[in-house]
């Protein structure tokens, strides 16, 4: 006789059932809350379920364990049954032994029918228990992959999401730059367009002419300008040299060799020079043949015939002998200036100063003359020193 | 503060850093301006300028040089501060200034330290007209036309120039025409036709007749004066006199190598007149050396740099305020 499955197998199938079906649950929701924090409510959820389903094994449990104290009992109440049998064919055993044995064999296969009617059925029961719950515990676990399906699903569509919005981006991002390069090159094109026919025509053509270029014709006129200038400058100081200062040096050398030569006045080197002071004579020959000059001022000279005279020669042609004798005259009738006199004459040449008739700038130098030299004056009477 | 987009025109207010140019497609066609008004205090721009149609209103600087597609137009403005250009001016169109209307005495010509506008470097354009304007550099264009203004550099016009009671270093242009009371700082100027002198009539009517001078015989004499005053220094006489019969001479020149064929030349040269030039070489070979310096001066070493501030301290006042002025060591009314 079957004794069937003790309640602690049935626990354990149960139980091995239910962990069976919770663990991959357990490593799911695991999966899942480390993926998803959303589900956490869910995962919440499903311990409720899955407290619903310890419940509902325990409740199983109970009743298996229900069933089971009941087959129990029935199983006691047949084994009471056949002790009783027992008993009741102590006496006529052997009679009804026989009997008994026939009737305990159908009562043992009646048992073992029942038996095996009762394992099948605690089997069936215990199995549609077990697909019950099992069922039950699946219920969670395919909603739960229902659940992480349709997360999947989402997760994968926000992906994809993701990545259209990254294309969409990078579309735009690309027309972006592709208007920014052509705006560039549109700035760059208007900068370089104005480069080249406005900025160069306006500067760099004004700047290649050198700026010398502009007063170039200037200086070449300047230069020009200068050098025939400078050409008749020295056109002209030739000329004035020709015509006008060397025939006067030629005549100072001329006059100064004929004064020193003819008409020496006797210069000591020992005295200071003096100042010669040339006295034009008028030389006349009167009707009666008479030579007068205009130094016979003096009344014994007046009228002094020349041997030459009476000779019927003209006096002209002794001319130096008669310039040595004026000339003599004159010396002998020379008489130096008093200084009232030489004042008197420094005050008018002040005056022809004054009036413009000699340079005022002079005036030192004649001063200078009078008190080096003096001025000597010619008398009536010989002077003192000459008689 | 940056460029301000204001009625479809960039508007540069205060102080701008860097260089101005078109960043965007849409500012290259944009228009330009300068305001010193609005802002409350002058525009300062530290580097170049690209724009178009240039307006500048108010005092301020431009450290840079400026290229401008189209006109410039530089309006008057009362007040301190000046408008102050410190590289050169380049534009495809023309250069147009405002200033009030003054009489001869009391414009910049009568009165230097009033300039209210100075340009350093170059103004190249197609028609320039200035007036009370200094400009330390060249102008050149096809058609110019400077009155009251002192021109530090050389006038060159491919069409025409006209020089109304101002200042000028040397012309070259196929027709000139003097106005008023002019001053030459060197003798030397080139045109085709024989120029013009004509009497200068300034904004409040009164007539001045034309007058040309040579400053370095000015200045030899001891009046170095940047302008001729007629009515401060008439009693100099002719001293320094340029004579349109004398001292413009018409000269033969060869067109080109290539084909030379005569043509003529009426040239400027006081060379006939002048019969000790080492008397005026000097003086001639200082505005030179200013010239130069004026230029070089922001390129120099400190030392360089005291050396010449202090060798201005030695210059005529009109000059010392020239040179100090363009060296920016100080502008006049910029205390704002």
């Amino acid at each position: 006789m079957s004794n069937g499955i003790s309640e602690g197998q049935a626990r354990n199938i149960a139980q091995r059932a239910a962990d069976s079906a919770v663990a991959p649950l357990k490593s799911d929701i695991t999966n899942l809350k480390s993926e998803q924090r959303t589900l956490a409510r869910r995962i919440g959820q499903l311990e409720d379920e899955m407290a619903k389903i310890a419940s509902s094994i325990k409740e199983m449990q109970r009743a298996l364990v229900q069933s089971l104290s009941a087959l129990q009992d029935r199983v006691e109440a047949t084994n009471k049954t056949t002790k009783a049998l027992i008993v009741a064919n102590e006496s006529g055993f052997q009679r009804t032994l026989s009997a008994t044995k026939t009737g305990f064999e159908r009562t043992l296969s009646a048992t073992q029918q029942v038996d095996e009617a009762v394992t099948r059925n605690t089997g069936a029961l215990v199995e549609m228990e077990y697909l019950r719950l099992y069922g039950e515990a699946q219920a969670p676990l395919r909603f739960i992959e229902s659940f992480a399906e349709e997360i999947d699903d989402r997760f994968a569509k926000a992906i994809e999401d993701v990545y259209l919005n990254r294309e969409l981006y990078n579309q735009h991002f690309d027309r972006i730059y592709d208007e920014y390069d052509a705006k560039i090159r549109s700035i760059g094109e208007h900068i370089f367009e104005l480069l080249e026919n406005d900025f160069e025509p306006i500067v760099e053509r004004s700047q290649q002419v050198p700026q010398l270029e502009y007063a170039k014709l200037s200086l070449e006129v300047d230069e020009v300008q200068v050098a025939v200038r400078s050409q008749l400058l020295d056109d002209a100081l030739e000329s004035l040299k020709q015509t006008s200062l060397q025939p006067l040096l030629g005549a100072e050398q001329a006059l100064t060799e004929t004064l020193d030569g003819d008409h020496d006045l006797g210069r000591d080197s020992d005295i200071a020079p003096r100042a010669t002071v040339l006295v034009p004579v008028t030389v006349a020959i009167s009707h009666d043949g008479k030579v007068m000059d205009s130094t016979m001022n003096d009344p014994d000279h007046q009228g002094k015939d020349l041997d030459s005279a009476r000779d019927g020669i003209s006096p002209l042609d002794n001319f130096n002998e008669l310039l040595t004798d004026r000339t003599e005259h004159l010396q002998r009738h020379r008489v130096p200036r008093t200084a009232e006199e030489l004042a008197s004459l420094k005050e008018n040449l002040q005056a022809l100063a004054a009036l413009g008739y000699v340079e005022e700038r002079l005036l030192p130098g004649y001063y200078r003359m009078l008190d080096t030299y003096g001025l000597d004056k010619l008398s009536l009477r010989p002077s003192r020193g000459a008689q | 503060m940056s460029a301000q987009n204001h009625r479809g025109r960039q508007t540069i207010r205060g102080k701008y850093a860097g260089n101005y140019y078109p960043e965007v497609h849409a500012e290259i066609d944009r228009k330009l301006e300068l305001d010193g008004i609005s802002g409350g205090r002058p525009f300062d721009v530290s580097g170049s300028i690209y724009g178009r149609d240039l307006v500048v209103r108010g005092p301020g600087c431009v450290h840079g040089p400026m290229v401008i597609r189209g006109d410039v137009k530089l309006h008057a403005f009362q007040g301190r501060g000046v408008q102050a250009f410190q590289a050169g001016m380049f534009t495809s169109g023309n250069v147009l200034s405002q200033s009030p209307a003054k009489g001869l005495p009391q414009s910049m010509a009568g009165d230097l330290r009033g300039t209210k506008r100075i340009i350093r470097g170059d103004i190249v354009a197609r028609n320039v007209r200035l007036d009370n304007t200094l400009v330390f550099g060249n102008i050149q264009g096809a058609t110019i036309d400077v009155s009251s203004c002192l021109v530090f550099g050389a006038v060159i016009a491919t069409n025409q120039a006209r020089i109304r009671a101002s200042t000028i270093l040397h012309y070259h242009a196929p027709r000139i025409e003097f106005e008023g009371p002019c001053m030459m700082l060197s003798a030397m100027g080139e045109s085709v036709d024989k120029p013009v002198f004509a009497p200068f009539e300034d904004e409040t009517g009164k007539i001045w007749p034309a007058n040309i001078r040579f400053y370095p015989v000015l200045r030899a004499a001891g009046f170095p004066f940047l302008f001729w005053r007629p009515w401060k220094l008439e009693e100099l006489g002719p001293l320094g006199l340029l004579f349109q019969g004398v001292d413009w001479r018409k000269v033969p020149v060869e067109s080109s190598p290539d084909e030379p064929t005569e043509a003529r030349r009426y040239v400027l040269s006081v060379a006939g007149r002048a019969l000790d030039f080492g008397s005026l070489s000097h003086h001639l070979a200082e505005l030179a050396e200013l010239l130069r310096i004026g230029f070089e001066f922001d390129h120099y070493s400190p030392k360089n740099k005291l050396a010449a501030v202090k060798r201005f301290k030695s210059l005529p006042d009109e000059e010392r305020f020239v040179m100090e002025t363009v060296c920016r060591l100080e502008l006049p009314g910029s205390h704002a």
